[in-house]
């Protein structure tokens, strides 16, 4: 069945991304950056890796933003696992170019940004 | 009228097919008074577009018919993507419709449609073109000469004009142009809500009399004055059909108010039609009639009135007469549904773009917001009607801001694209779409800077149309024309079948015909026809593939071509389209009197991209021809976007590889010898080498590969010291190692690279001594197979080890001679070696590569000395195992000579140097006594300069053929049966070739062909042009440019050295700002006291101040000395084009600081106080004062110098600065002391002491932040 709400997509790194993770599951909204290794006009279909992990970006539905290999681009988009090889792909809704980030930097404020929103659970939950 | 059929638009709409009807057939029955048209039926006028085989006219219905209803405006209830054109309804259903000869009071009256054209369309029923009509009432019809009626914009509110006080307005005047309607958003009045108001602007030469009146109709009005109507809303808009047909036409309207609008910072007069508004239609005056004229042009616009010949990518483009084509790209414009191939259209305000491209000149017309066009005859043809898609891609919002010449390429480019298919065909959206994105992605890496256009939006470019830039053109384009393959060797086709002809009725002569289609002229000594591409100014694009008759070509969906290339990648992508700018067309086998026909009377032509011209004269003449290329002119399409290269790399993790090295290759035997059966396969001769490669890339290395920056050819070699594993150095070369580790470099087409650590295993391990004794085998191949073809003789490659390979099944069992299939799938990647002499001598880094991959190359460019390599994979060894494998090579070297094909093995002891073979040796051999030719094999390479058809041959051998082959200034002549094999692709006068084993007859330097024997094509000349064998491969194919990262080191002010400095009760503050200006900076020579100052240089900045923006605020910051230095980026080297800019700089190139640079200046003028006063420093530098204290005046370059020296300041990094206010006293000090003037009063910024300035780096800040929330 289709989902009814869109989520939000969760800021992850690629690393959090192996078969048995609490985010790789067919149709949840992740947001993923990393380095763009490849990428086909033909197909629309972008690689990006990130700390030797990589993850298959279908970019159909982006427009406007170029693609250059080497850039690093964020995506926000649904995983969608294909199933003869439980393969991930991410069917992107949105993307862009973030060159220049520094990606041990950002992946310290995903830490901290799980941090926080514990916290604000906890907090509300004792509310 | 008894006998017509009356027909309703349901029975139409129903039938769906496209038909042409009238009330009668026989006669006219014209009866509007329409000056131009007397013949209504549309078959009456088809002569005037060229006839097309294609075209089909509109089915005619065979009894007269006459179609009732009422024409109405454009509404919202008809959805239809055009959104404004005129509806037609019968009161049952409403379908759009255009009308010829149209009144304004046809609109609602009920008319009588006498003839038609009707046209299914998917959106809203159908399209219906009015011919001929009537009105229904006659009584209107005696009215209709009589009075001129008005027409209010807003029928219910007719009777309330004149009532507003503000809608007072009238304007009477010939209406010159049209804008599309636009969309504008506004305040609604009643709700305060912003709604979205269409509307549109009509341009109007207006008499100066306010007033409209109707006695002042014919009175001599001087239409002279420039006015613009907006008409406003929805009801206004939708009168734009109507008013479009009133272009060039007499008009009135009244109820109009004055509102002034802001266009680009001008304020300009328009005229908004109000709810009064009243438009009074034509009325017949002597001076406002449209010139008839089929061109008529003021400046550079003007109007075309011509017949559409074709549309192409729904409508926006559109092909005229020969070589004029319109252009109608914008997203905006109004098109109407009867524009279509066959129908005489009237254009007017176009830009007339006469462009010169370098395959001809084109008439470009550019439709603008000005731009209308209007119908002047349907089209007898059932062509397709022209609809408007909404959707905006990134392609047209792309091709909208370029200039008219660049548009008209990016579309063709579109086109050419249309040739390949990639996507399946039930994905067609998303197929365009990705069309489009290669499309831009291509063009964007064509079209320069220059060819772009700022884009002003409706409103500026029409009411400012000469001054938007609209006007300026750019006259000649660059651009070449981008051809698929298919339409490229069809046009070839029909040139020369035009040729053909010409010779036909020029000569009669038959004879010179008569063997033109069969291929035995092909080798003839007549000189092949070559066209350069600069010639024709056309790019190809293609896919490479290698034929089932072994023959490699460029193809498209429909056609190919034979390429001839010196070198074919082994990694080349039969699935990407490459573009082939740079090439040589030769056509072989004409007729020797159409050599000198000059060829291309008969330029290329955009339209044969779109259209193919059919062929004249079919099947009368079969000319080969053929393409050839090098390596470099061969590109992927878009090699910044490769998606396979990381499959490339994967491959190499932790693989295991053979190497083997070709030896010979045997030509593909298609219709072989009398007596052989046709052999299926082709075979090749490899030296298997006793060493395996095995690659262990870590994660590491692959996730950080180098990127090559820019498409420079230039490559700078990783120099990495290769460790050599437990002591090689120490040992023998005879003792050969079990490992050697080695540094392998792979490269693809995408500019990729991938250095990484390999280990070379000797495979003979125990058995030591076997090791010299490489095997030798016979690699079979199926024909298609690509890898035949990429395969050269002597070159060195790595195959992948698979268990399931024959070739590496049986890997240890192979002994010398065996026959092993080779999988066609098999990827093999060509190899380079390298050895690296740094570990033997001291200092040195040179690289020496040894063997190369493609080893034709290397004998010949002896007169260039560095080789760039263009293996896909290199290996650099350390130098001591370059003995160890050129003992290997140096083998291969003496294999690859003399070599009997019944006695492998005894001959390799009597293999010659190819130097002795060379120079042509031949001659020692024993005369031929017997049958058979007996002799040496021989290997060589020599320019061919004829081939010959010989009857009586020699030798015993169905030598059919003699090549005579310059060698060494000695003519040499080869028998033999020369095949249309896939190797002599553009054989003949002026190829460079090598024959591999050939035999020697005995005769002095003659030779024959053996089945045996392999014939290359190293290179081709041209005729009058250098050969082709440049060296200018390994464009795709370079090791990264390494940039050394731009450091700039962050300078920290010394001890405060100015008496402000010392001023303890101010607190220091720190920000992070930018540079904006330059306030006043005082450059002086260096004062005497050594410790005052530790510039390096002999400049002292005693005052400096910059105006500086830390986000927030602007401060004006005062600082001096070495802190000064900083801001003004004194210590950075000076940017190369600055040099370019500062001309004398040149000769002080030994320093390139820019601190150098000013000291020059300095030195001259002793001192230079230099004043700003804006805040921000203008384009021009106005406000910039330079004073020094010399009496020399400042040169230009200097003047220059000191201007950039601003700018760089400006352009610098965030600083970030520990401060102290200043007081007005402290400034006047300054001022006193450096005896400047200083207007601060007037600069009303708060001023600070820069006591200390260094560099911010954002990072280093964000991870300190990060830091400080972590511990918190």
């Amino acid at each position: 069945m289709a989902k009814s709400q869109i989520e939000p997509g969760v800021p992850i790194t690629l690393q959090e991304l192996y078969p048995s993770s609490l985010f790789y599951k067919e149709g949840v909204s992740l947001r993923v950056t990393a380095m763009l290794r490849g990428y086909s006009v033909e197909t629309a279909i972008g690689v990006i890796e990130d700390g030797g992990r990589s993850l298959k970006i279908n970019t159909q539905n982006i427009r406007d933003v170029s693609f250059r290999v080497g850039s690093i681009y964020q995506f926000i988009g649904e995983l969608h696992i294909e199933q003869p090889n439980n393969e991930a792909i991410l069917q992107a809704r949105t993307g862009r170019n973030v060159d220049g980030i520094d990606m041990n930097l950002y992946r310290k404020t995903i830490e901290l940004l799980r941090q926080f929103l514990k916290e604000e659970d906890n907090s509300n939950m004792v509310e | 009228m008894e006998n017509t059929t009356i027909l309703t638009v349901k029975d139409l709409v129903n039938e769906g097919i496209a038909v042409t009807g009238a009330s009668s057939l026989f006669s006219s029955a014209a009866s509007h008074s329409s000056s131009e048209s007397t013949s209504t039926n549309p078959k009456s006028h088809p002569g005037a577009v060229d006839s097309d085989f294609s075209r089909k006219f509109l089915t005619p219905l065979n009894y007269p018919t006459v179609i009732f209803g009422t024409v109405a405006l454009p509404s919202e209830t008809l959805k239809c993507p055009n959104r404004y054109c005129f509806r037609f309804t019968d009161g049952d259903l409403t379908i759009c419709c255009d009308i010829l000869g149209f009144e304004f009071r046809a609109i609602g009256s009920k008319i009588c449609v006498l003839s038609w054209n009707f046209l299914p369309m998917n959106h809203s029923g159908g399209f219906l073109e009015i011919i001929n009509w009537k009105f229904v009432d006659s009584g209107s019809l005696l009215s209709r000469c009589s009075g001129i009626s008005s027409f209010p914009l807003i029928p219910s509110l007719y009777s309330s004009q004149n009532g507003d006080r503000k809608s007072r307005y009238s304007v009477c005047g010939v209406l010159e142009s049209i804008s599309p309607v636009s969309v504008v958003p506004c305040m609604d009045g009643v709700s305060s809500d912003s709604v979205n108001l269409p509307g549109f602007l009509v341009h109007v030469m207006a008499c100066e009399c306010k007033v409209y009146s109707r006695d002042a109709i014919d009175c001599g009005h001087a239409f002279e004055r420039s006015v613009f109507v907006y008409f406003c809303g929805l009801e206004a808009a939708s009168w734009h059909p109507v008013v479009m047909k009133l272009v060039g036409r007499n008009v009135a309207l009244s109820g109009l108010k004055r509102k002034l609008v802001y266009v680009r910072g001008d304020s300009l007069l328009v005229f908004v039609t109000t709810e009064n508004s009243v438009l009074h239609p034509p009325w017949l005056s002597k001076k406002g009639t449209v010139s008839k004229t089929v061109v008529d042009r003021r400046g550079n616009c003007g109007s075309y009135r011509g017949y559409v010949r074709g549309l192409y990518l729904k409508g926006k483009l559109v092909e005229m007469d020969e070589d004029v084509w319109l252009l109608l790209t914008d997203q905006i414009l109004n098109r109407s549904h009867s524009i279509r191939t066959g129908s005489l259209i009237f254009i007017r305000n176009v830009h007339f773009v006469n462009t010169k491209f370098p395959w001809g000149e084109v008439l470009i017309l550019g439709a603008c917001f000005k731009t209308s066009i209007t119908v002047e005859f349907f089209s007898p043809f059932e062509t397709s009607c022209l609809v408007d898609s909404c959707r905006q891609t990134s392609l047209s919002l792309y091709v909208e801001s370029l200039s008219f010449p660049a548009r008209l390429w990016t579309l063709l480019v579109r086109i050419s694209f249309e040739k390949f298919n990639r996507m399946p065909s039930d994905k067609e959206i998303l197929r365009s779409c990705q069309k489009d994105e290669l499309t831009k992605m291509y063009a964007e890496s064509r079209i320069p800077p220059s060819m772009f256009q700022p884009r002003g939006g409706i409103f500026t470019e029409f009411c400012m149309h000469e001054s938007c830039g609209c006007n300026s053109e750019a006259r000649d384009c660059n651009l070449k024309l981008v051809m698929p393959i298919s339409s490229f060797v069809h046009h070839v086709k029909v040139m020369l079948n035009e040729l053909l002809s010409q010779i036909k009725k020029d000569f009669s002569a038959s004879d010179c015909l008569s063997h033109s289609s069969s291929t035995w002229k092909r080798y003839n000594n007549t000189n092949p026809k070559t066209l350069r591409s600069e010639d024709t100014g056309v790019i190809l694009l293609g896919r490479l593939k290698i034929s089932s008759s072994g023959r490699l070509q460029l193809h498209d969906r429909t056609s190919s071509i034979d390429v001839l290339t010196p070198d074919l990648l082994s990694d080349r992508n039969a699935s990407r389209i490459c573009e082939v700018p740079d090439y040589y067309l030769i056509i072989e086998g004409i007729p020797e009197s159409m050599l000198h026909m000059p060829f291309l009377k008969n330029p290329f032509r955009c339209s044969s991209v779109l259209n193919p011209t059919p062929l004249a004269i079919k099947n009368t003449l079969t000319v080969p021809f053929s393409l050839s290329l090098g390596t470099a002119s061969c590109k992927h399409l878009l090699k910044h976007h490769p998606f396979d290269w990381r499959h490339d790399f994967n491959e190499f993790k932790e693989g295991f590889f053979h190497l083997f090295r070709v030896t010979h290759k045997f030509p593909i035997l298609k219709n072989g010898h009398p007596g052989m059966p046709d052999c299926t396969s082709v075979f090749i001769e490899a030296l298997v080498l006793p060493w395996d490669l095995i690659c262990t890339v870590t994660e590491e290395e692959a996730a950080a590969p180098n990127f090559e920056e820019h498409d420079t050819s230039q490559e700078i070699r990783p120099h990495k010291r290769c460790k050599t594993n437990n002591g090689l150095q120490s040992q023998s070369f005879l003792s050969v190692p079990h490992e050697i580790s080695c540094q392998m470099t792979i490269r693809c087409a995408s500019s990729h690279c991938l250095v990484a650590t390999a280990t070379l295993s000797n495979l003979t391990e125990n058995k030591s001594g076997k090791m010299h004794s490489a095997m030798r085998v016979l690699l079979e191949f199926i024909p298609e197979c690509s890898n035949y073809y990429g395969l050269q003789i002597g070159g060195c490659y790595l195959m992948k080890h698979g268990s399931d390979d024959s070739f590496c099944v049986g890997r240890s069992g192979i002994s010398n001679n065996d026959k092993i299939n080779f999988r066609p799938e098999t990827r093999l990647w060509s190899l380079e070696f390298s050895f690296d002499e740094v570990l033997t001598h001291d200092g040195s880094m040179d690289v020496h590569p040894l063997v190369s991959s493609q080893p034709s190359f290397a004998v010949e460019q002896q007169n260039v000395s560095s080789r760039q390599p263009c293996s896909d994979v290199s290996l650099l060894l350390p130098y001591d195992a370059k003995g160890l494998f050129s003992v290997f090579l140096n083998d291969l070297e003496g294999l690859n000579k003399p070599l009997a094909a019944g006695k492998d093995n005894n001959n390799i002891s009597c293999c010659t140097q190819s130097e002795t073979i060379m120079h042509a040796e031949p001659s020692r051999l024993l005369p031929s006594n017997s049958l058979f030719p007996e002799g040496n094999l021989a290997t060589f390479r020599g320019d061919v300069v004829a081939v010959d058809a010989v009857t009586s041959s020699v030798v015993d051998v169905s030598s059919s053929y003699c090549i005579n082959v310059l060698v060494n200034h000695q003519m040499v002549k080869i028998f033999g049966p020369l095949r249309r094999h896939s190797y002599l692709t553009g054989f003949g006068f002026g190829t460079n070739a090598t024959f591999y084993r050939i035999l020697g007859t005995g005769e002095q330097n003659s030779f024959v062909l053996t089945s045996a024997s392999f014939i290359k094509i190293n290179s081709r000349k041209a005729l009058d042009s250098p050969p082709l064998e440049k060296p200018t491969h390994g464009a795709a194919l370079c090791l990264p440019k390494i940039t050394p990262q731009e450091f700039v080191p962050c300078i920290l002010a010394g001890p405060a050295c100015n008496s402000f400095s010392g001023n303890e009760d101010n607190q220091q503050i720190k920000f992070a700002c930018k540079v904006l200006s330059v306030y006043l900076l005082v450059l002086q020579t260096r004062s005497d006291d050594p410790s005052e100052n530790e510039c390096r240089n002999n400049i002292d900045i005693p005052l400096a101040g910059f105006v500086v923006d830390d986000g927030s605020s602007t401060y004006l910051c005062w600082t001096s000395g070495e802190r000064a230095f900083t801001i003004l980026r004194l210590h950075e080297e000076l940017p190369e084009e600055t040099i370019d800019v500062v001309q004398w700089t040149r000769r002080y190139s030994n320093w390139g600081t820019t601190a150098y640079h000013l000291d020059q200046i300095v030195r001259v003028h002793k001192r230079i106080v230099m004043k700003c006063n804006g805040s921000q420093i203008d384009v021009l530098f106005q406000d910039i004062t330079i004073a020094v204290t010399s009496d020399q005046l400042l040169t230009k370059s200097e003047d220059k110098f000191l201007k950039w020296l601003i700018l760089n300041a400006i352009s610098g990094p965030i600083w970030e600065v520990a401060a102290s206010s200043m007081d007005m006293k402290m400034i006047e000090h300054l001022e006193r002391e450096q005896c400047v003037e200083m207007e601060t009063s007037r600069y009303n910024l708060q001023s600070v002491w820069g006591n200390e300035v260094c560099q911010v780096d954002p990072l280093v800040r964000a991870w300190s932040l990060l830091q400080g929330l972590l511990n918190s």
